[in-house]
């Protein structure tokens, strides 16, 4: 081996040493997302419905942010590093803003055909996941039931002792649930788990 | 002509009378004289909206007793779900409609019709077809949507509401009419007119993290309409408040002063026990009113 490399390893860190290499660690670390080229196992990115499958939808989609200046509710929101540099700029939904009402402008405005105009009812884009230790419902007994009552596929149910269930089949991820949620850290949250692309 | 004696006696007997049965005196001679409701609750069958609103208002004595000249009306109907008027998950906009332009003729300066939307406004209003009712009546149209349409109230003997942030024009208006639809609920069985005030709140969240049932009955401590319409023309029986689930058409309004009362009666529509639903009992148990069907004045008409 190199002289020089046995020494450095012989010798022991220096505090200076050590603090940069920390310091120098973490923030690479928080910065992790960003070096994504392309985030496609990303699963809390939802995109609009009627969305074409993700390498053709970044390809298409030329960042013209019609969609989000149309979308009635202001879910759509443009990307950071969410879906990776190659996808920043593009539509997906944010769940803290609203949820999806299925009025479908988004891919009524679309220029280029990155959205396809699709009906309501085939509209997929996630599928819901209630967190059991976290719902008040659930874990404390308490009666809130909010997102039962504004699913609109109703795909949320009630047990016998009142605590909502998910009925899979029915939820289109629609991210509505999520937004409602009383909680700090929402105890329903979507994931694009299943979703369709066209 | 009556005699000095005579009149002398007959004063006697009725001051001693009114002295002895002070609340049979006070219900024999003043109630008419004062024009004070003869029923707690009214209930119309009918399907001419307009005449059995007028019907119905007339054992309150009228809309006027309600409404003064240069009045500033808020009518707060349920328009928070997209859905068209035979869904039943809205307020029937005929009804809302009517109501303008009674409110109208009763000399109102403004009426406005206000709700804090779930869905968008954009898809609700227009669906459930009341923006065009209330313009076709020349009444104004808003949704609350936006924190800075509400302000801050602090609440005084409630007890798990302390602080709530309800809509600014309340602070204007003289009149509030509330307007709502009788539907099932997914997490308090039924909704009506003390659910519906929700639709007057910012922060709807922490009703349901908090409280759920004791935020109802604490808001409604909070804000108290002068009149309460429950429509019951169709009522939801399955999936509500959301639908779009069984309708029922009942073609009835009830109509009364207090949300409790007209919510006890509104039960007995589904063939619920007033006491099984738990806002309603622990009202009564809080003297918010009474709902005991059996103890309530209720007044039947048909029209």
């Amino acid at each position: 081996m190199n002289e020089k490399i046995i020494n450095f390893l012989d010798k022991d860190i220096s505090r200076r040493n050590f603090l940069g290499i920390l310091f120098g660690g973490c923030i690479s670390f928080s910065l992790r997302d960003f070096f994504y080229l392309y985030n496609y196992k990303n699963p809390r990115l939802l995109r609009p419905p009627g969305a074409v499958k993700e390498d053709k939808f970044l390809a298409l989609c030329i960042r013209c942010q019609a969609c989000v200046k149309v979308c009635p509710t202001k879910t759509l929101q443009p990307t950071t590093f969410e879906a990776g540099i190659f996808g920043i700029y593009t539509p997906r939904l944010e769940p803290k803003i609203a949820g999806c009402e299925m009025t479908m402008a988004c891919a009524k405005v679309c220029p280029t055909g990155a959205l396809k105009e699709i009906k309501k009812e085939d509209m997929k884009i996630g599928l819901a996941n209630i967190d059991k230790e976290t719902c008040i419902n659930w874990k404390e007994g308490k009666l809130c039931l909010i997102c039962v009552e504004h699913c609109p596929t109703l795909a949320l149910g009630v047990d016998k002792k009142k605590r909502p269930i998910l009925i899979p089949e029915k939820c289109n991820g629609c991210a509505i649930c999520e937004n409602v949620c009383p909680v700090k850290e929402p105890s329903i949250i979507v994931l694009n788990i299943g979703e369709k692309r066209y | 002509m009556l005699t000095r004696r005579e009149f002398l006696s007959k004063l006697i007997q009725i001051t001693t009378a009114g002295i002895l049965f002070p609340s049979n005196f006070k219900n024999i001679f003043f109630t008419k004289l004062e024009g004070a409701p003869l029923s707690d609750l009214v209930v119309v069958e009918g399907v001419n909206l307009k005449e059995m609103l007028y019907k119905g208002l007339q054992d309150f004595g009228g809309i006027k007793k309600f409404v003064k000249k240069d009045d500033f009306v808020i009518i707060h109907p349920n328009i928070s779900w997209s859905g068209t008027p035979d869904m039943a998950v809205n307020t029937n906009p005929d009804l809302v409609g009517e109501l303008v332009e009674l409110c109208f003729s009763a000399g109102a300066k403004k009426v406005k019709v206000i709700d804090h939307t779930i869905r968008v406004p954009i898809t609700t209003f227009g669906q459930s077809g009341i923006e065009s009712a209330v313009k076709k009546a020349k009444g104004e149209i808003k949704a609350i949507n936006s924190q800075g349409d509400f302000y801050k109230v602090k609440c005084k003997g409630t007890k798990v509401l302390k602080e709530v942030e309800i809509a600014n024009d309340l602070k204007k208006a003289d009149v509030l009419i509330n307007v709502p639809v009788a539907k099932v609920h997914s997490a308090t069985e039924l909704t009506m007119c003390m659910k519906n005030l929700m639709g007057l709140v910012w922060d709807r969240k922490y009703f349901h993290g908090s409280d759920l049932n004791q935020c109802i009955i604490d808001l409604n401590k909070v804000i108290k309409p002068k009149l309460n319409i429950l429509d019951a023309t169709r009522i939801l029986l399955t999936n509500g408040p959301q639908g779009s689930g069984k309708v029922r058409k009942l073609n009835k309004i009830a109509l009364g002063k207090s949300t409790v009362e007209v919510d006890a009666f509104g039960c007995t529509l589904f063939n619920i026990k007033p006491e099984e639903i738990v806002y309603l009992k622990k009202a009564q148990e809080q003297k918010l009113g009474e709902i005991d069907i059996n103890k309530l004045k209720i007044k039947y008409i048909k029209v």
